[in-house]
């Protein structure tokens, strides 16, 4: 059986581009992966819906993270079957993999390697407008409104990555992976690099992107169970390289079907059932 | 950019690069001012130096000094095209083996270092035996042979940008290989690959030379100087002089590019030329607390500074430890409180300045030099990454025991017996076997609280934990914080906890210090924190800011939820 994500409430609106399955993104069925003889994915069945931002959490090792990059074709399934906004990518062709970059885009976790320290944001994001030429100038409109989506000035434009905060570099690469209007953008623990306060600007910036209409769907890896809260409508908790429990996210955190949910939500310092003695 | 621009001039490298320029000088005009002395034969054969001719003559009656600066040119011109053609080809081929698919990748790493074990000399004598001795076989001889080196290198250097997340992200961008290496590759490895040319410059200066020296080279009746090194050897006994113009032209260029290159590396780290003194140390090593002072650690007026000096960046904190007191320093990366904690714990990196009215831990002087073994008994200390903590060659009994049998005189088996049972009290199973495995077979929190044990049994006064929980998953984090309220609870030790995270800090502490770029900006019971009774603006916004989870929403909300999401009975991991 698959765990279904939250399909009942499934956006009408950004239905009809993929002849598969208009109303998936993700659609994995019994998939797995392993690396050497260590199996890190183990038969798993996802169908993310279309225009949902969906929490993928877990602890360290239950392949979430692996899971994210398999999505991405970062890396390639051993088993079972992968289609990714409605192309069947579970033995994907380098050509193939080309031609989906663009609809689906990837934020990495650290803000200070994911941008180029030797270009300037303008040319950073230039090159996401147009990969072949890449140059600000041509894009300015396009880059200045990339910028004040995530709330910069235009004339961040012309600086480097190292006059930005982490925060601030973390919104521009966001910006960059908008620039596109992918149909999927995976982020992976794109908060948890940051000091609290910065944390909380990005998840602001989030809910306030989503506030303004953007209707791409979102794979949120990560291991902070409040910020997942926060940013996230539905949740796909992972163990060992296995789903334990999907659904609304609130509905999963108020009531749990699973222990381990459970005994994760207790574990956050601050939850109703954490206690130190 | 002042400060870099200062580093790049220093003497050794002006140096160099006045001797290049005077070479490159010497090979643009020579020919065109002394060829006639170099070239014409005169009646004057073999002359000793005079004041005609400096370095005297040759067999044909050509002046020797004339004839080494003008086959400067040659030689220099040859080094050039044959440099140009080594870091061409080395480029193209390191770089293209980055941006090609794995398998071909392998391959052609494994082939290039085994090309790199030829030594290029020998390659290059293979290359111009087979082709006909000339000039251009030489260049072109060396050029081919300094390839799979400066190929290594960039390879190195390339897979390293390959892997940085921009690179990753600009490849999902649909970025073309083209563009990949001209706008991220080359400009990321530009530094290390000019200094590199450098060197492989003075080396194809040396080696083309030798080239010419054994006939494979340059052919008469051109010349360079390694032929005239050639040439003066049949008079080597009789002329010796004829030697020292080619000679020192040769050595003059090679260590001109040397100099030129020590000199880039160093502007291309600035690190690695920064002079700085070791901290001097106070006198007294012990502290006497002030009168009716009952704290365990007590804090005044500590400053630290940056290597030189330059900026403080700890600016005067007062902080205080009761015994048994759990104490929070709360704050964002540079706010300073590793350093405090550091400078506590008589830790401080030697090359930061460190100065306070009192720096005292129980009756030690922390700006003195308290014994070691004080030290140890007194003072636990636990770091973020667990990972980095124990030596991975060692199991972890002897290093679990090391500060009982060493400071503390407790015998070998005792000792064990003593970290078995605190091992068990931390809450890890199997104790025994645990001490005879290695760091790498224990998880993240198991060594964690392995430290705790090891604190345990040493029964320190005070812990220091630095963002002891930060590396760790939520479920571990709960038993190591267990861990460490069981330890003040059972033992009284104080604990000084560094933490950016306010969630754990509020669970754990019984008083929290909180600091902001280098100063305490607020300081509020773990009650108060508990209730949210702050009143100071940025704690208010360091607590807003802490994401809180909310289990009963979704109850609130729950009718209109649709129950079929759930996944599979049976489904969990075990």
């Amino acid at each position: 059986m698959t765990a279904t994500v939250h399909t009942a409430e499934a956006r009408a609106g950004a239905a009809g581009r993929s002849p598969a399955d208009p109303g998936l993104v993700v659609r994995a069925r019994s998939l797995d992966l392993s690396f050497g003889a260590h199996h890190v994915l183990r038969s798993i069945d996802l169908d993310v819906v279309r225009g949902r931002v969906v929490g993928l959490v877990g602890e360290s090792g239950s392949g979430k993270s692996t899971l994210a990059k398999a999505i991405v074709g970062m890396h390639r399934i051993d088993g079972g079957a992968l289609e990714v906004v409605g192309e069947d990518v579970s033995r994907p062709r380098r050509a193939q993999r080309r031609a989906l970059h663009r609809r689906i885009q990837y934020v990495p976790q650290d803000p200070y390697s994911s941008l180029n320290p030797r270009r300037t944001i303008g040319q950073t994001l230039a090159e996401a407008f147009d990969p072949a030429r890449g140059t600000p100038h041509s894009r300015a409109d396009a880059i200045a409104s990339a910028l004040a989506d995530v709330q910069l000035d235009p004339e961040a434009a012309s600086r480097y990555p190292h006059e930005f905060s982490g925060g601030q570099r973390q919104r521009i690469a966001i910006a960059r992976a908008l620039a596109v209007a992918p149909e999927l953008i995976v982020a992976d623990e794109i908060t948890s690099a940051l000091d609290v306060s910065v944390q909380a600007e990005v998840v602001r910036l989030l809910a306030e992107l989503r506030a303004k209409g953007a209707d791409h769907s979102m794979l949120f890896i990560t291991h902070n169970l409040a910020v997942a809260q926060a940013v996230c409508d539905d949740v796909v908790v992972m163990r060992r390289g296995q789903i334990v429990e999907t659904g609304a996210i609130d509905r999963v955190f108020a009531a749990p079907a699973q222990e381990y949910t459970r005994t994760l939500l207790d574990s956050v310092p601050g939850a109703k059932g954490f206690a130190l003695s | 950019m002042p400060a870099r621009r200062r580093t790049l001039w220093r003497p050794a490298f002006t140096t160099g690069v006045i001797a290049m320029a005077v070479l490159v000088l010497i090979a643009l005009i020579a020919p065109l001012l002394v060829s006639q002395a170099a070239h014409e034969f005169t009646g004057e054969v073999a002359l000793p130096p005079g004041a005609d001719h400096p370095l005297g003559t040759n067999d044909f009656g050509q002046d020797n000094l004339a004839r080494a600066l003008v086959a400067t040119r040659l030689t220099l011109v040859m080094t050039v095209l044959a440099t140009a053609i080594s870091v061409a080809g080395g480029l193209a081929a390191g770089i293209a083996i980055w941006l090609s698919p794995r398998v071909v990748r392998e391959w052609c790493l494994r082939l290039l270092e085994t090309a790199v074990a030829y030594p290029t000399l020998i390659t290059a004598l293979i290359i111009a035996a087979i082709l006909l001795p000339g000039a251009t076989t030489a260049v072109i001889a060396l050029g081919i042979a300094g390839i799979p080196g400066f190929a290594r290198v960039t390879a190195n250097l390339a897979g390293r940008t390959a892997r940085a997340e921009y690179f990753l992200t600009a490849r999902f961008l649909g970025v073309g290989s083209w563009h990949l290496a001209t706008r991220h590759m080359i400009p990321s490895m530009a530094e290390p690959l000019l200094v590199l040319s450098t060197t492989i410059f003075a080396t194809v200066l040396v080696e083309i030379s030798a080239l010419s020296f054994v006939g494979l080279g340059v052919q008469q009746p051109q010349y360079d100087l390694g032929s005239l090194l050639n040439d003066s050897l049949e008079s080597l006994y009789t002329q010796p002089v004829e030697a020292l113009g080619p000679a020192v032209m040769i050595v003059l260029a090679s260590v001109a590019a040397m100099l030129i290159g020590d000199g880039l590396a160093a502007h291309a780290n600035p690190r690695a030329a920064r002079r700085w003194a070791p901290r001097a140390k106070v006198a007294e090593a012990s502290a006497v607390p002030a009168t009716g002072d009952t704290a365990l650690v007590r804090v005044r007026d500590l400053r630290v500074t940056s290597a030189g000096g330059e900026t403080e960046l700890v600016h005067g904190i007062d902080l205080h430890v009761e015994p048994g007191e759990i104490v929070g320093l709360v704050g964002e990366s540079g706010s300073g409180k590793s350093l405090t904690a550091l400078s506590v714990a008589g830790l401080l990196a030697d090359e930061l300045g460190q100065s306070a009215d009192e720096l005292r831990v129980g009756a030690m002087n922390m700006l003195g030099t308290p014994a070691a073994a004080d030290l140890a008994r007194e003072i636990a200390l636990i770091y973020q990454d667990p990972g980095t903590t124990f030596n991975p060659s060692r199991t972890m009994g002897p290093q679990l025991t090391e500060v009982l049998r060493t400071h503390m005189g407790v015998p070998r088996k005792e000792a064990r017996a003593r970290v078995a049972e605190a091992l068990e009290t931390v809450g890890i199973t199997e104790p025994e076997l645990r001490m005879r495995q290695h760091p790498h077979q224990l998880s993240g929190g198991m060594r964690q609280r392995a430290m705790i044990a090891a604190a345990v049994v040493t029964r320190p006064s005070l812990l220091i934990a630095d963002e002891p929980t930060t590396a760790l998953d939520v479920t571990v984090q709960v038993g190591v914080l267990r861990a460490f309220r069981a330890l003040r609870d059972r033992l009284g030790t104080a604990i000084l906890f560094i933490s950016h995270d306010l969630g754990v800090v509020r669970e754990l502490c019984d008083r929290v210090v909180v600091m902001r770029a280098g100063e305490v900006v607020g300081e509020l019971t773990g009650a108060q924190l508990a209730a949210g009774e702050v009143s100071h603006p940025y704690t208010r916004t360091l607590l807003d800011a802490v994401p809180e989870i909310d289990t009963e929403r979704g109850l609130a909300a729950g009718a209109d939820v649709p129950l079929e999401a759930t996944a599979p009975a049976g489904k969990e991991a075990r």
